[in-house]
């Protein structure tokens, strides 16, 4: 440390004041100020050059808009709270995996097109069936999944199966169900009382409707060699009327044998 | 650093960070904003800090900020401010609103040596960090910013 002197003495001040200076020093500053009174004043002005602490500014609000703004505010969220966002994250997530990702008729197709196919022996109706009675066989035979969505009521007229005579009694002659494919499907039941039934691994889905009639018949084997098809992308099944009108008029000839009438 | 340590770092040095820019920017809002804009920016990249690194970094993000700020809006101290704030002082001649008035001669770095110093207790060292220049200049602006206040104390006591 160089000698004290006029143009350093504030500079022996602030060093004093800061604490830089050792016991020695101080001693000598403190001699050169006994020597030299004058700068006295400049010595305690000096000590008033620290700044003092004035903001009493409660800053409490600002702590906390800082951790709101972070989300910091985990405490305040309950267990309640958690485990029902956390229920609910989990529905969520469960939803988006278990929604079926193609539900349109061409994804049916698609499954299908790459089920394994079986030929089983044709469903028989009995002869005092009526028409009614053949159509709850058929539809028993479907899954539920196919009735909702790919039953097409539009092919199939009503009058084809008006055509069918009741009377037939072999299974040549009489109403059949020809399910020609049977597709592994744990959803569908088959509870066809005159086929024989299938495991329950191989659950009978029909695809095709025999009747005797002959233009029925074309129908559904074209129908059944159109699913094998790769291209076909719409599943076409016979239309059906819902509602058979039965004519209860009596015939000619009925009118000839009984004249009464 | 966990949130429970943020937590407390935004406890513990809020209200300095706040003082020291405070004084930087003159302006209570913008300094609340510009304190945020450090605990946040400490969130974001202050991961890898030790603890006895957080206020030093803290007060140096909050410095740069506040001297982005203050060339951003040119909040110079005009001389018809000055005029005024030596006329209230003359005024109002209370040793403690004198020397913290008195922060208006100094520079920003001069000002701001002063206040991590007084205010915050660093070290020569620690203010050389948060303000990046050497440590001997800390204590050379720091030397004259003490001796433009000792003088305008002295100039007071005069007019007095």
């Amino acid at each position: 440390m160089s000698v004290i002197s006029k143009a350093n003495i504030e500079f022996w001040f602030f060093q004093y004041h800061e604490g830089l200076l050792s016991e020695s020093e101080k001693a000598q500053l403190m001699n050169y100020l006994y020597e030299h009174p004058e700068y006295n004043e400049d010595f305690v002005l000096w000590a008033n050059t620290k700044l003092i602490d004035d903001v009493a500014e409660d800053t409490t609000q600002l702590e906390k808009s800082i951790l709101r703004q972070r989300g910091f505010s985990w405490p305040s969220i309950t267990w309640k709270q958690f485990i029902g966002f956390s229920s609910a994250l989990l529905i969520l997530i469960g939803a988006v995996l278990l929604w079926p990702k193609d539900s349109s008729e061409q994804g049916l197709a698609k499954a299908l097109k790459n089920a394994k196919i079986k030929t089983v022996e044709p469903i028989l109706v009995s002869s005092n069936s009526t028409k009614e009675n053949a159509l709850r066989h058929v539809w028993k035979n479907l899954s539920a999944a196919q009735i909702e969505e790919h039953t097409n009521f539009n092919e199939l007229e009503g009058s084809s199966l008006e055509n069918h005579s009741p009377s037939a009694s072999t299974p040549e002659s009489g109403t059949t169900l020809d399910t020609k494919m049977n597709v592994s499907n744990d959803n569908s039941v088959d509870e066809n009382p005159v086929a024989s039934k299938p495991s329950a691994e191989d659950a009978t889905v029909p695809s095709s409707l025999t009747f005797s009639n002959q233009q029925v018949s074309k129908k559904s084997d074209a129908k059944a060699g159109s699913l094998k098809n790769q291209k076909q992308k719409k599943m076409k099944y016979p239309k059906v009327k819902q509602k058979t009108k039965l004519d209860l008029r009596p015939t000619d000839e009925f009118l000839k044998d009984n004249p009464d009438l | 650093m966990n949130a429970s340590e943020y937590n407390q770092y935004v406890k513990a040095y809020t209200s300095c960070l706040y003082r020291f820019v405070l004084k930087m920017v003159r302006d209570k809002d913008e300094a609340k904003d510009l304190v945020q804009e450090s605990f946040v920016r400490l969130w974001e990249k202050g991961k890898g800090l030790q603890p006895e690194q957080i206020k030093s970094w803290l007060f140096t993000t909050g410095y740069r900020l506040s001297l982005a700020h203050i060339e951003k809006s040119k909040k110079f101290v005009s001389e018809e401010f000055l005029s005024d704030f030596q006329t209230q002082a003359i005024d109002n001649p209370d040793l403690k609103s004198i020397i913290q008035e008195s922060l208006l001669l100094l520079s920003e770095a001069q000002k701001s040596i002063l206040m991590l110093r007084d205010y915050e207790g660093f070290q020569y060292k620690e203010i050389a960090d948060i303000l990046e220049i050497s440590e001997e200049s800390v204590k050379v602006q720091l030397f004259r910013a003490r001796q433009k206040i000792k003088n305008h104390l002295k100039d007071l006591k005069f007019v007095l």
